[in-house]
This record gives C-alpha cells, structure tokens and sequence, in this order.
C-alpha cells in the first residue's frame, strides 16, 4: 500500500490532479475519523486546514510514509486548534453512541451485526485519548506502531501497549453492554463520557508541548 | 464470554493490522467513480463472514471503524482540489506582498535563502540555517498562516515559474459567486474573490459563512485569510487599510497593484531582481 501511495504522491508532486484526488480519497475518511477523536465536532474544519497545509507543503515532502506526514499534519492542526479554542472539545456524539449501543445491543453477537462505523469511533473516542490515539493510528489509518510512534512521539512499544490496552477496554465495554442488554453503568468508560472529554483533554495538551 | 480479554500482544497487532487492510481497498473503488456510493457494502459484507467470530465484537468494532467511505467524508474533495491548485499555482507558501526590508537586500546570499525558503518547506530549514543573514528569518514552512513571513514573497516571481490563475488586471471576468460544485472550482477561486470584494465591507465577513463562499473559505485557509489570500489572487484588489503595511525604510520598489502576485516580469527597478 504504502509503495503505491508513494507513486501516487510523486505524481501529485508534479502537479497531477488526478493523483492528488486520490489522495484525498485515500486519506481523508481515516484523517476525518481520527480528528473527531480529537476535536469532535470541528473535525472538517480542522480537516479542510489540513488539506490546505497539504497541497501548500506537498512539494517539501521529501519520501518516507506519506500517511505519516498526513496525519502529523492532521494532529498538529488538531492541537493548534484546540489551543486556539482554549476550550475543550465538546463530544456530543460518543455519548448518544453510548445510549444507542446499549439500547440496541442485547448480545455480543448483535453488537457486532448493528454497530456502525460512528459508534465504533464514538466508543473507542471514550477510551484514554493515548489510547484512542494509538488504536485510530493503527486501525483506522493504517499506519505500523513504528510510524504511529513517530507520529505520536513515542516509541513503538509504547504505541503497542497502549492499543492493547485500548481494545481491551472496548472488549470489556462491549462484553458488559452485551451481558447487561442494558444502559451503561460501565466503570470502564464512564468519567469520559460525564466529564465530556476530560480524560481526551489532558494527553492533548501534553502532547501538544511536547 | 469474551476471548478477546485474554489476548495478548500479538492478537492485538492482528486485529488492528486486519482492521485497516479493509478500508485499503476502498479508494481504489473510490477512485474511478463514486467513492461514497462504491463500497458502501464492504463493512456489511466483512461483518457478515465468518470471518468475525461473534466472540470477538472487538474485531466488528474495528472493521466498523475503519470502515468504508461514508457519504460526506469526501465532501471537501474539491475544495482541497482547489486548493492543491491555488497552492500549485502560486507556489510562495501564501506571504501576502509587503515590502522589502532594507537589510534582507544587502546581500545576494540572503535573497537566495529566501527563495529556497519558499521554493520548498524541506529545503527551507537547510537554505536558512547555511545561509543565514542577521534577519531573523523564520522559514517558518508549515505555518499556515500568511501573515509571518517577511522575507520570502519577493521570490515569489524568481523562485517558480508561476501559472498565474488570476486574469490580467483590467481584465476581470465577470464571474459571480456560484456554489462550490461543479468541473473546475479553482478557475473560479478568483471570481469568489471578485464577488465577495463587491460586496459592501460589512457584509464581507458574513457571506464567507454562506455556501457559495464555501470553497473560497477553505482555499484561503479560514474566514480571515480571505482578503490577504485574494490580494494575492487577485491583483485590481487594492488592501483595505487595516491590511496595508507602510513601508518602513525602502520606499525603493512602488508597491504596485503588478506587484500581488501576478508574476510574469520580474518587478522593475528593483536591483535585486535582476
């Protein structure tokens, strides 16, 4: 994949059109999935800087993962906006997904027939932001735990830990949706969730210092 | 019972790397027609194999998330489009044109740290750290920002051969805000700057909220670039007075309307141009 891409970009490099629409369609579900993880409901909007630093900077990229420097781009646009807020993100859509999941989900099984791509980014929106992070960097854009630490300014083990921990607690979240059929006393996720994101807030702000 | 909360490390890195092996073949659908429609049955039909064991809804979770394309995701294609035209066609990382400080033109080597600040942002850190003059020039290349850099727009003209998107000055096409859809957006980049100078000052900021400005919004790179961004695009777009900067010591090159970003002859009667 990434040897593909990396023809596409050269040919965006020179000015191809065609290949920076594909580029764009590539890229853009995953990037707009990871930034509503973190800016919520601004995410197209942090999107659309991001695609404009993109084409701006396109001609420096020098090689290496492309995906990579996308989603740097992404998150460091994430991390000037939720400066320039000065206010948390405010998430509504994790805890509806929270009540619908639990509303519809009877068992495991159903769960995984009925769970759509927003509540899945909605739950895993709820985990601890270093590992909803992790788990976005690699599930939903693809990268390796090498470049995802890169990206994160961690390193690989740290990446990996900490998305093994994410999907463990989404296992027990969903575990304990399907055993209670019911509504979402869930000691796993449930200070995020009230809080509106204080466990997102903390990392952010971390992350962006350093 | 959920096998998942015994798996280890290994187990994790296969989910997640079979996770996101789904959504990799998305865009290739996308690519040749309509991307929101083409693969709107990949996650139904990954969630239907037996691929994914009702005991690991984790793994349903993920192939959810990484799921293909949804209708709107790719809503700001043509925006980015243009923008990956404007940005082609007036390579200058976006530096409004201001003028020149006297000390950036004593030396040659600092003209020539500034074209490769601009020319490239990778080179841009090498060409001033070798080059570096007593300007504290920041080369500054993922600024998104048009307002920072000081130095660079006067290799705006050397540096690339510019396609200039706007028309010649005194030949403004009449072209009037139309929404943002349509064959070739950036073309009309000029236009949505046009109509919205023809607005009434008051009015400007509030119909950079309505759809028809849309596209010149995100091409400009937010509502408050607009106007820096279409003085550059457009040239007859004299700056307001809060935009106009004086200049400060080197009255030498007319700040002329030639001067905003249209690029064909290298400005007159500025030595180092030449």
């Amino acid at each position: 994949m990434t040897a593909d891409l990396s023809e596409v970009v050269s040919a965006a490099q020179a000015g191809d059109e065609e290949a920076f629409r594909f580029l764009y369609r590539s890229l853009q579900p995953g990037l707009l999935r990871y930034l509503t993880a973190i800016v919520g409901a601004d995410a197209e909007d942090v999107a659309s800087e991001t695609w404009l630093q993109i084409s701006r900077d396109l001609p420096g990229f020098t090689g290496g993962e492309f995906r990579a420097w996308t989603v740097t781009i992404a998150r460091n646009r994430a991390m000037d906006h939720l400066r320039r807020m000065r206010r948390r993100p405010s998430l509504p859509v994790p805890m509806q997904a929270l009540v619908d999941l639990a509303s519809d989900a009877d068992t495991a099984e159903r769960a995984s027939e009925t769970i759509g791509t927003e509540t899945a980014l909605a739950l895993i929106a709820t985990l601890p932001p270093r590992e909803a992070e992790a788990v976005l960097l690699r599930a939903v854009i693809g990268l390796d735990a090498g470049s995802a630490g890169r990206v994160l300014g961690r390193r690989a083990g740290a990446v990996r830990t900490a998305a093994h921990r994410g999907l463990r607690r989404l296992a027990a979240l969903l575990e304990r949706q399907s055993l209670a059929g019911s509504p979402v006393e869930v000691e796993g996720a449930p200070p995020p969730r009230a809080g509106s994101g204080s466990a997102l807030r903390a990392p952010h702000a971390e992350a962006a210092d350093g | 019972m959920n096998p998942f909360r015994r798996a280890d490390h290994a187990d994790t890195e296969r989910l997640l790397d079979s996770a996101h092996a789904r959504v990799d073949t998305a865009p290739d659908q996308g690519h040749s027609a309509t991307p929101a429609a083409a693969d709107a049955t990949s996650a139904a039909a990954y969630l239907a194999t037996p691929n994914v064991p009702p005991a690991e809804p984790v793994a349903a979770l993920l192939a959810a998330a990484a799921g293909p394309v949804r209708p709107g995701e790719l809503a700001g294609e043509e925006a980015a489009l243009a923008a990956f035209r404007a940005a082609r066609a007036h390579p200058a990382p976006a530096v409004p044109q201001r003028p020149r400080r006297r000390r950036a033109r004593t030396s040659a080597v600092a003209w020539i740290g500034a074209v490769a600040a601009t020319a490239t942002a990778g080179a841009a850190f090498a060409a001033v750290t070798r080059d570096r003059t007593p300007d504290p020039v920041a080369p500054a290349p993922s600024h998104p920002s048009p307002s920072s850099q000081q130095d660079a727009p006067r290799s705006a003209e050397p540096g690339r051969s510019v396609a200039p998107v706007a028309p010649s000055p005194g030949v403004p096409s009449p072209v009037t805000a139309t929404p943002p859809a349509g064959p070739a957006p950036a073309d009309r980049v000029p236009g949505l700057c046009r109509a919205w100078w023809a607005k009434k000052p008051d009015q400007r900021e509030k119909v950079l909220r309505t759809p028809a400005f849309q596209m010149l919004v995100t091409a400009a790179g937010g509502a408050a670039e607009v106007e820096p961004f279409c003085q550059r695009l457009v040239p007859e777009m004299k700056p307001t007075g809060s935009a106009k900067v004086m200049p400060s010591g080197s009255a030498k090159a007319k700040p002329s309307p030639a001067a905003k970003g249209v690029p064909s002859p290298p400005r007159p009667g500025h030595p180092a141009d030449s």
